[in-house]
């Protein structure tokens, strides 16, 4: 009973400022699939400008566009008569990800992967980690370093002892 | 380049496949650190799900499964490098008899035995073996235990042979299960037991492995009462137990056991083929896995083959290439659970009266003490000692220090030095606030109370500083006891310490003192933190809640007007107490109180107090970001 009824707060418009200043308007049904934002909408705390500092206005329009796409309120309002067709709705939405996702270079990837695990979107950031695991997947250890800017700590001699160790996994 | 935070790194590793993982210990110490790390590879298992098969014949094969598809004729299997062979150039047979989170257990001929994870190539051999006049036989994981465990039980049937992993020994048990001469039958594990069809007596048997009992389960009712000539198998199917049965000649039902109470009832049939015109001739099929594109079955067929069941209900056989002779086929999972295994933390439980212990592992790795009282602990023959874990132990400074003095990184507990980027989590309990250098970005829990020291505005000061190292404090518990009248003071705090105050999850607090030394322990704990989430227990009584409760709904924000930075009645923004919660074991929800105000605060205390009651209050506290103040109160009161 703490909870608002959906229809009540689906006319409602929350502001989120990017960390970069700008303001973007979601509806309420759209945010609620950011866990922070729901959690503050149960709260009653979306009144004014709500500060997302760890994201920028490139990323928190494209969180919102992937946001747009996936909730549910206009899915509920048809009625879909048959199993093929919600068959090939979930093929449409799988698509849509995989291009939305592959459009990105990879700086946009990262900090959509960051985003969404800030305002905690679960299927974006499934998404978004998916895509980064392809990425890293079959690659070299230096390739690796420099996609996460990571320094070797390994001595000479103990980089190339772990080597030997691990050869088979390079052929 | 922006830098992603730990806990994704996690995520994206946990996948990774198994050969892209081994590539990357070579990356740095703390990613070698992280994939051997126990808890990674639970994860890592848990999230990847890659299915594998193996196939068993003079030597061992693999098949991506998640490749293979109803088009297939022909599918491809790779040879793996068993390391055993290398060991015993004799061994010219190979028979997989189980596989368990990616540990697959291989009998070879001449009889040795080995567990073998294909996709890290690592190898151990189970010595101490002797396999003949074997009648049953099986591999099984127990989650609970976090154990893998070997079973064998040899003619006349008297005796139970149990290997444990964890133990790396074998163990003798009285078997009071009546066996009628059932051939060599290799048992299937599921749910902590390992399952044998007894086809002789029209019985399953399930041994269990925690408790090391064997019990029976029935098969399904109904085909029981129909068949004469009835023949069973077992195998598993998604995780699920399944059990072939041959009804009439050619024909196959498939049962998923539903449920794991091991009731009859909850047997169902999945499937029913015809093996008519199947060639060449079988009595057997049994499924492996369904296909990951078609949703299809993959079955094994008794005469050492693939079968696929297409959507036409017209089964079909896939060759194996590269595979002449005849083969059997098992399902495993990719991951890094490794045979040499020793992952998890060995935790001792002592006795009160013990008073010296000295402990000689070399290979030990992690090492939880729980033991009350002083004692004295010699670990100097454990040089691989990673993580030692002491609770409730006293010492004095002089054993700590010779204690501590074969772990070089732990030289003095008044000052911390931590530097590890990808820890997990941080845990600190204790009732000193540590100099500390700390670099690990990840979830803090602090737990510290003054039960010698009254806190005092040098003692907040620590506090702030030693929270200060962490932007991702999860939890603080702090108990405070204030016996000493005292005043905190802003400027002094402000002046060793300038910086605003962190923003952190949950802070706990117990306050227990009068009343009188509220506002300075208010003052010193919002100046050490802002919470998002404030618990309040009060020790006796709610006079605590209810003072704080008229303080934030009045704050008076003229104290600090000279200053640059100031305190936090100039962040507050609102606060509201927003449900009440009974924590009743039968009743965890929160039971909300729409019209609960400051006011009527006293009444619900009056009318929910026989109970733990909790309440809910937000505050927007500071104004540059979206946190707020959430203020639950515990109210402890008697029961009737």
């Amino acid at each position: 009973m703490s909870t608002p009824s959906s229809s009540v707060f689906s006319y409602r418009v929350l502001k989120l400022k990017s960390s970069d200043g700008e303001i973007f308007e979601v509806k309420q049904t759209v945010a609620v699939q950011s866990g922070v934002l729901k959690q503050m909408m149960e709260d009653g705390c979306t009144e004014g400008e709500i500060p997302l500092n760890n994201v920028d206005s490139p990323t928190l329009a494209k969180i919102i566009e992937w946001c747009n796409k996936h909730h549910d309120d206009d899915v509920e309002g048809r009625v879909l008569s048959q199993e093929k067709e919600k068959e090939k709705e979930k093929a449409d939405m799988k698509r849509w990800e995989s291009e939305f996702i592959d459009a990105l270079n990879r700086d946009e990837l990262y900090f959509l992967l960051i985003g969404s695990n800030y305002m905690n979107i679960k299927e974006l950031l499934d998404c978004a980690a998916q895509k980064v695991a392809g990425m890293v997947k079959g690659k070299t250890p230096e390739a690796i370093r420099e996609m996460f800017n990571i320094q070797s700590d390994f001595t000479e001699e103990e980089e190339k002892a772990i080597r030997k160790e691990n050869q088979w996994a390079f052929n | 380049m922006s830098m992603i935070p730990p806990e994704l790194i996690l995520d994206i590793l946990s996948r990774s496949p198994v050969k892209s993982l081994c590539r990357f210990r070579c990356v740095s110490k703390s990613w070698l650190a992280l994939i051997k790390d126990s808890r990674f590879v639970e994860l890592h298992l848990a999230k990847t799900q890659r299915q594998r098969l193996v196939l068993d014949t003079k030597s061992l094969f693999s098949v991506d499964i998640e490749m293979v598809s109803n088009n297939d004729d022909k599918i491809f299997a790779v040879e793996l490098d068993f390391p055993g062979k290398k060991l015993y150039p004799e061994i010219n047979c190979l028979t997989c008899i189980g596989s368990c989170n990616g540990l697959l257990c291989i009998l070879t001929e001449p009889r040795y035995l080995f567990l073998y994870n294909p996709s890290t190539k690592e190898c151990k051999q189970i010595l101490d073996f002797r396999f003949p006049h074997t009648l049953l036989y099986g591999f099984g994981y127990v989650e609970s235990i976090d154990d893998y465990k070997f079973v064998k039980i040899s003619n006349p049937g008297k005796i139970v042979e149990v290997y444990s992993l964890q133990k790396n020994s074998w163990t003798h048990i009285q078997n009071e299960l009546h066996l009628t001469e059932e051939p060599c039958t290799k048992g299937i594990p599921f749910n902590g037991a390992i399952y044998w069809m007894l086809n002789g007596q029209n019985v399953i048997a399930a041994f269990n492995l925690v408790e090391e009992k064997f019990t029976t389960l029935a098969l399904p009712a109904d085909i029981i009462t129909t068949e004469n000539d009835l023949r069973c198998s077992l195998g598993l199917l998604n995780g699920s137990l399944c059990l072939t049965t041959r009804k009439r000649v050619r024909v196959n039902e498939f049962w998923i056991m539903q449920e794991y109470n091991m009731k009859e009832s909850s047997w169902t049939k999945i499937l029913i083929v015809d093996l008519f015109c199947l060639r060449p001739l079988c009595n057997f099929l049994r499924p492996l896995c369904y296909l990951k594109n078609s949703g299809t079955m993959l079955l094994y067929k008794d005469t050492g083959h693939l079968v696929c069941n297409p959507k036409d209900g017209k089964l079909k056989v896939i060759e194996v290439d590269c595979v002449r002779d005849w083969f059997d086929a098992n399902v495993y999972m990719e991951s890094l659970v490794s045979p040499n295994y020793k992952n998890k933390p060995t935790i001792a439980e002592l006795p009160d009266e013990l008073q010296s212990v000295q402990i000689v592992v070399p290979s030990l790795e992690q090492f939880s003490l729980d033991c009350k009282g002083s004692i004295l602990i010699d670990m100097v023959e454990c040089p691989n000692l990673m993580v030692l874990e002491l609770s409730r132990v006293l010492f004095t400074e002089h054993e700590f220090r010779v204690l501590i003095s074969s772990f070089p990184l732990l030289e003095d507990l008044n000052a911390i030095n931590i530097d590890a980027p990808n820890l997990l989590s941080f845990r600190y309990y204790h009732n000193q606030i540590p100099v500390s250098s700390m670099n690990a970005p990840c979830p803090w829990e602090i737990q510290l109370q003054t039960s010698k020291v009254d806190p005092n505005t040098q003692w907040f000061i620590k506090i702030k500083e030693f929270l200060a190292g962490s932007n991702q404090i999860k939890d603080v518990f702090l108990t405070l006891l204030s016996k000493k009248k005292h005043s905190f003071n802003f400027n002094e705090c402000r002046e060793s310490s300038p910086s605003f105050s962190r923003e952190i999850g949950n802070l706990h607090v117990a306050i227990y003192g009068p009343s009188e030394h509220y506002a300075a322990l208010l003052d010193g704990l919002l100046e050490v933190c802002y919470p998002r989430t404030l618990f309040v227990s009060p020790d006796e009584d709610s006079s605590f809640i209810e003072w704080l409760c008229k303080k934030l709904m009045n704050v008076d924000a003229s104290c600090c007007d000279s200053h640059d930075i100031k305190c936090w009645r100039h962040y507050l923004k609102d606060f509201k107490i927003g449900g009440f919660l009974v924590p009743h074991p039968e009743d965890q929800k929160p039971l909300c109180l729409d019209d609960l105000s400051v006011d009527n605060l006293k009444d619900a205390f009056r009318q929910y107090g026989t109970r733990t009651v909790r309440f809910h209050i937000s505050i927007g506290i500071s104004p540059n970001s979206i946190s707020r103040l959430k203020l639950l109160f515990f109210v402890k009161c008697n029961a009737f």
